[in-house]
């Protein structure tokens, strides 16, 4: 009976369809026809969505600026928030001087260093000039960041140093250098390592005369010095924004930088070089920057970084090492740039970060001619500076010991490595401003005078 | 009969008992008598001649110690008690120096070879009671503490500049929160000719330090503006001392009273510099500082934050003297300028000029150094002799 | 027959080789054994300690124990395994709790110090936190545990402050005001003096003089309430003065003689005074105040009048009162002394000073050149008949006496045939000025000039105040001469200062640049150093010292 049920119920779906095959297909062709639509419709959705978020998600290598609504800067590295908290480098080994090539060095300090500089929390190294095998520079850019998440500053000193001075007034002189830095630029812009891009450092101290002095006819026709300062300064400060526009043309992905030192001259600069993207000031005024943020938001409103900074270990009045007074004042130092960052209300919200001078101590700039001296830790000194008042008692108060700014020492000792060559690496041995600032900037706190844990000791 | 015998016993137990527990309470109410010492109120600097709360002896003569004439028992209607101290101040120049002062020292004439301060911790001011006697009289300062030496007082603290009347008013010196564990210096006092071209006699009585716990520690207030760094030589609105040579300081005359063509009132200042590099440094300058002969390692100084600029007149003798750098600011420290501002290099004119240096956005919370002039033999082969005057902040 | 021979060529190892194999195994074993473990008596040590703290039920008598304890490891830095030690004491006495709290601060205390001695910033850095969370935990529990009448309740507090003020940071000054009254309450409360005095080092040992004194001033207080009196006193003032810290030496001395002393009869009290006068007074070395053993003479006079100073004690107040450059006193008591001792040893030693006061301190000239007369007439040539013909050649020279200046001079140079070497030279010096008629040499002459006319008393000329390190000194013994380490306040900028030295400067030649100088002496005498400190406003300070040489 069953079976018999059943077969009428084929026989009338069959009929059925047989019946309305013709409207029943075209009905279902249209159907099919609309699903189709539809589902790739969804489909070409979902893809787009897919792609956008992918493209997200995707790390955006640009470096940038931002400038918030209340006038704050920011700066933002892969779209994240980013506080320079960097070192200079130049890991030049005991019994050596600034013209060794340490980046073909096959024991390749950087590895050891990028650990060291990884563990404190440094995320940025600051590099005064290129060196001339890309290669070897790529490998160090690549290196410190795939390895240690360190992102590298590329300068260059356009010409500072040059014989007999750096001729800023002639056009010659002006295009070679152009030249030089674009190579660079574009060289090492497409190195996800790299952070940004300096030019110069303390440069403009030649335009008073100061340190490699240059002129042209025309300024030395100028009889009033204070305008032949002008004139110098504008020529500079316009070569630089020059430079500065034409590499945001080639890289518009990696902020330029003017490097100044201290503020001098940046009234001048506000004129002729508004297309750098912030300053990168070199300061030595002890413990503390004073009133630096806000005196550059009244003169040159730009964000700065403060690439040279720091404090020497020697107490040349004692005649002793003291890493307490250098951990102390770098302690200080680090307090008032974090109060001026862009999220602190009360300060000028104008700073970047910091480039602490330096990661290890250079055992040859005492007397850079005597190669005898430099494997020596020669404690002399030839400078002098108030603000570092804890040794001005000094011998002719010259307390700015040379050979002594490392928040690392370095030993005689070798590290611990089966050395490549002849030589040997170093021994690193971290000094206490190493372990002071990493405890700071695991729990930065500005109120200096809750329980310092860090303080100098007795 | 054992019952008394007991009760007898125990009486004699109970009464040794007493004697044991008084014997027991004696110590502790012998240690209790030690207490520590209380407080002292006041400490006499002097109250009357030959009292016996007098302390320190005003022996330390200082500058033109021969325009100074002591009478420690004038009997002139003194502001209590039957003397007061009469110093007569002649300005005559007797020792060349233009300025003449007294220190109260212990013992006397101790310039601090000798150990004989007291330790006057717990003092917060020091007063006095103070009259000229026409009026008019100004005293560049009243110090306590200042000596240095082998044993140094632990604070220096200075008042001024004060103009007398000619009836006794009462001043105080506060010395709240200043380390006064060893003060040698009780008291002082300095003025000078230009403040009192006629000399000056004014008198002094009930100096003595108190102990109130209710006055705190000085603060810094701001300054109202103008604020003089140099008006006149004369003038009691100057403020900041040029004290601080620098570079070749043997190259340098200073005159800050010269009368040789003011631009306002009847003094300028006059700096001969003759470029003859006596120390080897090829350069020279100074700098006016607060209080004298501090390069950023005293904590003092002045809250100019409501200055927006300095101005001051300059003029060369013979016009085209460069010089280098004008500057406020810029020492540095332990406790150091809150900021530096210059200008320069300028060459100067043979007529008066005035000069600004622009303060807008400057922090001048704390300024040590007031006002700073640099030059140096290079741009000066045979010296510069120029002039400045009205210098000041508004 | 082969196979014997090899069968006995096979030695077996003979029994000494195996023993010698076995103990050169021991051997290696127990050293090592021995280097790992604390050598047995230590061991011993820490048992019996450990027994005696688990044991010990009175507080009073934990003190010792942990004290030796402490010492036992911090000694070697084990401070980790200190510790662990500690913490193994605990709920095994009761008694014993606030010391472990106490102890485990203060071994963290001690290591932090040592890894900062040792820069061992790795594990100061790592550990640090937990380490300074443990020292303010610990001592706030011990303070929490104990009575204000507990000597370990003043530990607790005086630890915490040097803890905060090691530190710097803000909590110093309320630790430093909760100890000061925690002190006061406990001395007022406590037998024990023993934690006042700690405290009282403590806080001078960190500079903090005014509150040391305070304390120390409580701590003396309560000796003398304790009655325990002379000797307790008279040893507390002692040991003060041989540690050199003289300040609170007199500051008990003074109690002292104010509450015992005077209670003496002067047979007994003068003595004793005497004692503590020669403690104070100027020695061959170490550190004196002259200025306080006169305030002892003072007080020896009072009792006793002039009749108790003997001929020693008369010398020796002078020479205080000379060193203490109170001039015009040194020179009444050397007057006193050739009155009441005529033929006293110390006669020529004694005239000498009184013309050279008289002349270069008091501008008394004419009281100057009589005594230097009378030295100068004597016949036996002691170093300061010499000096004294020296003396009044230079002064006769400065006066514009050339014929007068050079009799002297020359008589000097007869009577000193053998000897005076130094002297000689300075008078042959002087006599080749006149014979090429040239001034006086320059450094000398200011002073002469600035000392003895009367036009150059400036009361502002005092920055210079020489000092010796030696007041007496031997033939050929070094001595060093400073200027008083006055500069003048200039900061940054040094400013020339001159150090304008003359007299008898002995073997160096010392130059104008020169705020001190080392030399020594070939002859003996009283040797006379004269100096004048110039700056670019003029002289700002003028001294003189004088030193003797046996």
């Amino acid at each position: 009976m069953s079976m018999l049920i059943q077969q009428v119920r084929l026989s009338t779906w069959m009929k059925l369809s047989t019946n309305n095959q013709g409207q029943i297909n075209k009905k279902q062709g249209t159907d099919r026809l609309r699903k189709i639509g539809f589902f790739g419709f969804l489909c070409s959705v979902f893809f787009l969505l897919i792609l956008l978020i992918v493209i997200n998600c995707k790390p955006s290598r640009k470096v940038e600026i931002k400038k918030l609504k209340n006038g704050n800067f920011q700066l933002i590295v892969s779209g994240k928030p980013y506080i320079v908290k960097g070192v200079c480098y130049n890991p030049i080994p005991i019994g050596e001087n600034h013209e060794y090539d340490w980046w073909s060095d096959p024991n390749k300090p950087w590895l050891i260093d990028g650990k060291l500089m990884q563990e404190m929390g440094i995320n940025t190294i600051r590099l005064y000039q290129v060196h001339d095998n890309p290669q070897e520079v790529r490998q160090v850019i690549r290196d410190m960041y795939e390895l240690y998440g360190i992102r590298t500053i590329l300068g260059d000193w356009l010409g500072f140093w040059e014989y007999p001075c750096p001729f800023y007034g002639d056009q010659q002189f002006q295009e070679r250098i152009t030249k030089e830095v674009l190579e660079m630029v574009s060289l090492y812009k497409d190195e996800p390592g790299v952070l940004m891009w300096i030019l110069g450092n303390e440069n403009n101290y030649s335009c008073l005369g100061h340190v490699q002095p240059w002129s042209t006819e025309e300024i030395d026709k100028e009889p009033n010095p204070q305008k032949q300062r002008f004139m110098r300064s504008k020529i500079y400060y316009s070569f630089v924004n020059d430079i500065a526009r034409q590499i945001h043309q080639i890289d518009p992905n990696h902020p330029v930088a003017l490097g100044n030192g201290e503020l001098v001259g940046l009234d001048v600069a506000a004129q002729f070089c508004p297309d750098v993207d912030l300053v990168a000031c070199i300061i030595y005024r002890g413990k503390t920057f004073g009133n630096l943020f806000k005196s550059l938001r009244a003169t040159f409103d730009k964000p700065i970084l403060i690439s040279e900074f720091g404090a020497d270990s020697y107490d040349a009045f004692l005649k002793k090492e003291d890493q307490s007074i250098q951990a102390f004042f770098l302690e200080s130092q680090w307090r008032q740039i974090y109060e001026n960052l862009w999220n602190n209300q009360k300060g000028a919200g104008n700073c970047l970060g910091g480039v602490i001078f330096e990661w290890t101590d250079e055992w040859w700039k005492h007397n850079q001619y005597d190669p005898q001296s430099w494997k020596v830790h020669d404690t002399g000194s030839n400078w002098s500076n108030g603000s570092y008042y804890f040794d001005i008692k000094a011998e002719d108060n010259k307390n700015m010991n040379e050979e002594w700014f490392g928040i690392v020492a370095l030993s005689d000792q070798p590290e611990n490595v089966t050395p490549a060559s002849a030589q040997t690496l170093d021994k690193r041995k971290p000094r206490k401003a190493y372990y002071v600032v990493r405890e700071f900037w695991k729990q930065p706190s500005l109120d200096n005078k809750r329980g310092k844990k860090a303080g100098r000791s007795r | 009969m054992r019952k008394p015998i007991i009760a007898g016993l125990i009486f004699l137990a109970c009464l040794g008992l007493v004697f044991a527990t008084e014997a027991k309470a004696a110590p502790a109410k012998e240690a209790a008598v030690v207490a520590a010492p209380g407080p002292k109120t006041e400490f006499v600097v002097y109250s009357d001649k030959n009292n016996k709360d007098n302390h320190f002896i005003p022996s330390g003569w200082m500058g033109d110690y021969g325009d100074i004439k002591l009478n420690d028992q004038a009997l002139d209607s003194p502001h209590s008690g039957t003397t007061a101290i009469q110093f007569t101040y002649t300005a005559k120049k007797s020792q060349g120096q233009g300025w003449a002062g007294v220190y109260w020292q212990n013992p006397a004439n101790n310039w601090g070879s000798k150990k004989g301060g007291f330790d006057l911790t717990g003092m917060t001011e020091l007063t006095f009671w103070a009259k000229g006697a026409k009026g008019g009289e100004v005293i560049q300062k009243f110090t306590v503490g200042g000596i240095k030496g082998t044993y140094p007082d632990s604070a220096t603290v200075e008042m001024g500049p004060i103009e007398l009347t000619d009836s006794w008013k009462q001043y105080t010196i506060n010395v709240a929160g200043k380390d006064l564990s060893y003060i040698s210096s009780g008291f002082g006092w300095a003025t000078n000719a230009d403040l009192n071209p006629e000399g000056c006699v004014f008198y002094l009585d009930d100096i003595k330090f108190e102990a109130d716990p209710a006055i705190k520690p000085e603060g810094k207030k701001q300054e109202a503006m103008p604020f003089y760094v140099f008006a006149d030589r004369s003038s009691m609105n100057n403020h900041f001392i040029p004290s601080g040579w620098m570079g070749d300081y043997g190259d340098i005359k200073y005159d800050g009273a010269s009368k040789e063509d003011p631009y306002l009132g009847d003094s300028c200042i006059k700096i001969a510099y003759n470029g003859n590099a006596t120390q080897g440094a090829r350069w020279a300058g100074i700098y006016w500082q607060q209080p004298a002969n501090n390069w950023g390692n005293i904590d003092a100084g002045y809250d100019l934050s409501k200055a927006t600029k300095l101005t001051f007149w300059a003029r060369g003798a013979n016009g085209g003297e460069r010089i280098e750098e004008f500057k406020i600011g810029g020492l540095m420290g332990e406790f150091s300028d809150t900021d530096a501002v210059s200008i320069g290099p300028v060459v100067l004119n043979k007529e008066w000029t005035q000069y600004t240096i622009d303060l807008k956005g400057k922090d001048l919370s704390n300024i040590i150094g007031g006002f700073c002039w640099a030059t140096n033999v290079d741009v000066n082969p045979t010296g510069a002799t120029f002039y400045l005057d009205e210098i000041k902040y508004e | 027959m082969i196979a014997k021979s090899v069968i006995h060529n096979h030695k077996p190892m003979s029994r000494f080789f195996k023993f010698f194999i076995l103990t050169v195994f021991l051997s290696i074993f127990s050293v090592h054994y021995a280097l790992a473990k604390p050598p047995v008596r230590d061991k011993q040590k820490l048992t019996a300690l450990t027994k005696q703290l688990i044991e010990t039920k009175d507080q009073q008598k934990l003190y010792a124990p942990f004290a030796e304890l402490d010492d036992f490891y911090c000694a070697e830095h084990k401070y980790q395994d200190y510790t662990e030690f500690l913490k193994s004491l605990a709920n095994k006495n009761k008694a014993t709790e606030p010391f472990i709290d106490y102890y485990i601060a203060s071994c963290r205390y001690q290591q932090l110090k040592y890894l900062e001695e040792t820069q061992d910033w790795d594990e100061y850095f790592t550990n640090g936190n937990s380490y300074r969370d443990q020292i303010t935990s610990g001592l706030k529990s011990v303070v929490a545990k104990t009575t204000p009448q507990d000597p370990l309740n003043i530990y607790a507090r005086l630890l915490k402050w040097r803890f905060h003020k090691d530190q710097q940071d803000s909590f110093q000054e309320t630790a430093l005001d909760d100890l000061i009254s925690a002190t006061r309450d406990y001395v007022g409360k406590s037998a024990d003096n023993n934690p006042v005095k700690k405290v009282a080092d403590e806080l001078f040992a960190y500079g903090e003089k005014a509150k040391a004194k305070e304390i120390y001033r409580l701590y003396v207080d309560k000796i003398i309430s304790q009655s325990q009196g002379d000797d307790k006193l008279k040893d507390t003032a002692r040991s003060f003065c041989k540690e050199g810290n003289l300040e609170f030496s007199e500051v008990v001395y003074d109690a002292y003689i104010e509450k015992v002393l005077k209670l003496w009869p002067k047979e007994k009290s003068i003595p004793a005074l005497i004692d503590i006068a020669k403690l104070f007074a100027p020695q061959d070395k170490g550190p004196s105040d002259p200025l306080y053993a006169e305030k002892i003479f003072k007080k020896i006079e009072e009792l006793g009048g002039k009749e108790a100073f003997d001929e020693e004690l008369i010398y020796l107040r002078s020479f205080c009162l000379e060193k203490a450059k109170e001039y015009d006193q040194a020179r009444e008591n050397y007057i006193y002394l050739l009155e009441r001792y005529p033929g006293t040893k110390y006669a020529d030693e004694a005239n000498f000073k009184i013309a050279v006061i008289s002349a270069y301190i008091l501008k008394d000239l004419k009281t100057a050149k009589d005594y230097f007369k009378l030295l100068a007439a004597k016949t036996t040539f002691s170093p300061q008949v010499i000096a004294s013909l020296y003396q009044l050649g230079l002064l006769s020279q400065w006066e514009g006496d050339t014929l007068k200046a050079k009799e002297y001079y020359n008589n000097l140079l007869e009577k000193s045939q053998a000897g005076f070497a130094q002297t000689r030279a300075l008078a042959q010096e002087r006599l080749k000025e006149i014979a090429e008629e040239k001034p006086i040499e320059y450094n000398l002459k200011t002073f002469l000039d600035a000392s003895l006319k009367d036009e150059s008393v400036k009361p502002d000329m005092n920055k210079a105040d020489l000092k010796t390190s030696l007041y007496r000194v031997k033939k050929g013994e070094t001595i060093h001469i400073d200027s008083g380490g006055y500069s003048l306040e200039a900061g940054c900028m040094q400013v020339e200062q001159q150090y304008l030295w003359s007299g008898d400067i002995g073997k160096t030649q010392a130059s104008f640049d020169q705020a001190g100088f080392d030399t020594s002496y070939t002859d003996s005498g009283t040797k006379i150093i004269n100096l004048i400190m110039v700056s670019p406003s003029g002289i700002i300070g003028r001294d003189i010292c004088l030193i003797d040489v046996n």
